[in-house]
């Protein structure tokens, strides 16, 4: 039902993982093998529930400020490392995820990938929806210095595409999507695709089971 | 301009002594740190490569004291001194600062080798 008198999202800042991409228990089991190659043993069902910060943040939790401080870049180096090697075998699209991305396009609507992934996790996700060149931008975590929770990404993306106009909407699967968004007063859709528990995911604007319901059930909230 | 690499913080310490297991042992009541290994010249203590004491045993012709200051830098790369690989994880050269004394700089990269690494538990 089209609601007279508000005006509609314009504009989306998608997250990848999660959203798109079926691949946040391959990152918690990467991260987890990673930070076991530098003598740090934490099991990968403790990593999850940060899995949607970005590296640094993440690695906040699990080693000192010592190893955050100089080994912070090495360690995240070496998940990436991990998680594209595995990347074909665990990481799979969502159903109905990038077609919904493409109606969003062909609705005039600007989508811009507004992930704290490194920029080869985004290539290869990128190419394996088959999105390449459909998206308006797109930023990664090399782009900012700090990643989401904080506000950054989304800030970056919104000055970078001129998306202020338009009214924007983010779309993301984590707590930290949403606390990100609302720093910035920017509405977020929650969708569940990601795993995260609901009562995690209650200050979401909406709630949708996925990128694609987002699409086909909130439709009345885009342009 | 010149291009430096920029300093993320100091990490380690090469000290040379007579006696580095009586060395070794004041700096663990002193500090609580552990020992990470033992060289046939020496102990190095700490958790790993982000933040060690090296204790090494000086030879009858060599003074005593601070023999090398590790910083951890990034952008290493932008150095016209060639870096080299080395088993803490980095790329790092080093230059002498006094005749006695010398300067490493590291930028870590990569898994620290076995031996400087210690299981260490979830914090």
């Amino acid at each position: 039902m089209r609601r007279p008198g508000r005006k509609r999202f314009g504009a989306v800042l998608l997250d990848l993982d999660g959203c798109l991409v079926d691949s946040n228990d391959a990152h918690a089991s990467a991260w987890s093998d990673a930070l076991a190659k530098f003598g740090r043993d934490v099991p990968a069902n403790r990593i999850r529930p940060h899995i949607g910060k970005g590296g640094k943040e993440l690695l906040r939790d699990f080693v000192t400020p010592a190893e955050h401080s100089l080994l912070a870049e090495a360690m995240g180096a070496v998940q990436t490392g991990i998680f594209l090697q595995r990347f074909s075998r665990e990481v799979r699209p969502f159903p109905g995820a990038a077609a919904a991305v493409r109606a969003m396009r062909r609705a005039g609507i600007r989508v811009v990938l507004a992930s704290s992934a490194q920029t080869e996790v985004i290539r290869r996700s990128l190419a394996l929806l088959r999105l390449d060149g459909v998206l308006t931008g797109q930023t990664s975590s090399q782009d900012v210095e700090k990643t989401k929770p904080f506000d950054d990404i989304f800030s970056l993306a919104i000055d970078r595409f001129g998306l202020a106009p338009r009214r924007p909407v983010a779309i993301g699967d984590t707590p930290y999507d949403i606390a990100a968004a609302h720093q910035i007063g920017v509405p977020c859709l929650g969708v569940r695709s990601g795993g995260f528990p609901l009562r995690t995911l209650r200050s979401a604007d909406h709630l949708f089971a996925g990128v694609a319901e987002a699409w086909e059930k909130g439709r009345d909230l885009f342009a | 301009m010149k291009k430096i690499p920029t300093a993320l913080g100091f990490h380690g310490l090469t000290i040379r002594t007579r006696d580095p297991e009586g060395l070794a042992e004041k700096c663990r009541v002193l500090l609580g740190w552990q020992i990470l290994r033992r060289r046939r010249d020496g102990i190095v203590l700490g958790d790993g490569p982000e933040l060690f004491l090296e204790i090494l045993r000086a030879r009858p012709s060599q003074a005593e004291g601070v023999e090398q200051i590790h910083l951890a830098v990034k952008h290493l790369e932008r150095s016209r001194r060639p870096a080299r690989p080395d088993g803490l994880g980095g790329d790092s050269w080093s230059r002498p600062l006094l005749p006695a004394l010398g300067l490493t700089l590291r930028e870590f990269e990569r898994v620290p080798s076995p031996k400087w690494r210690k299981k260490r538990k979830e914090i």
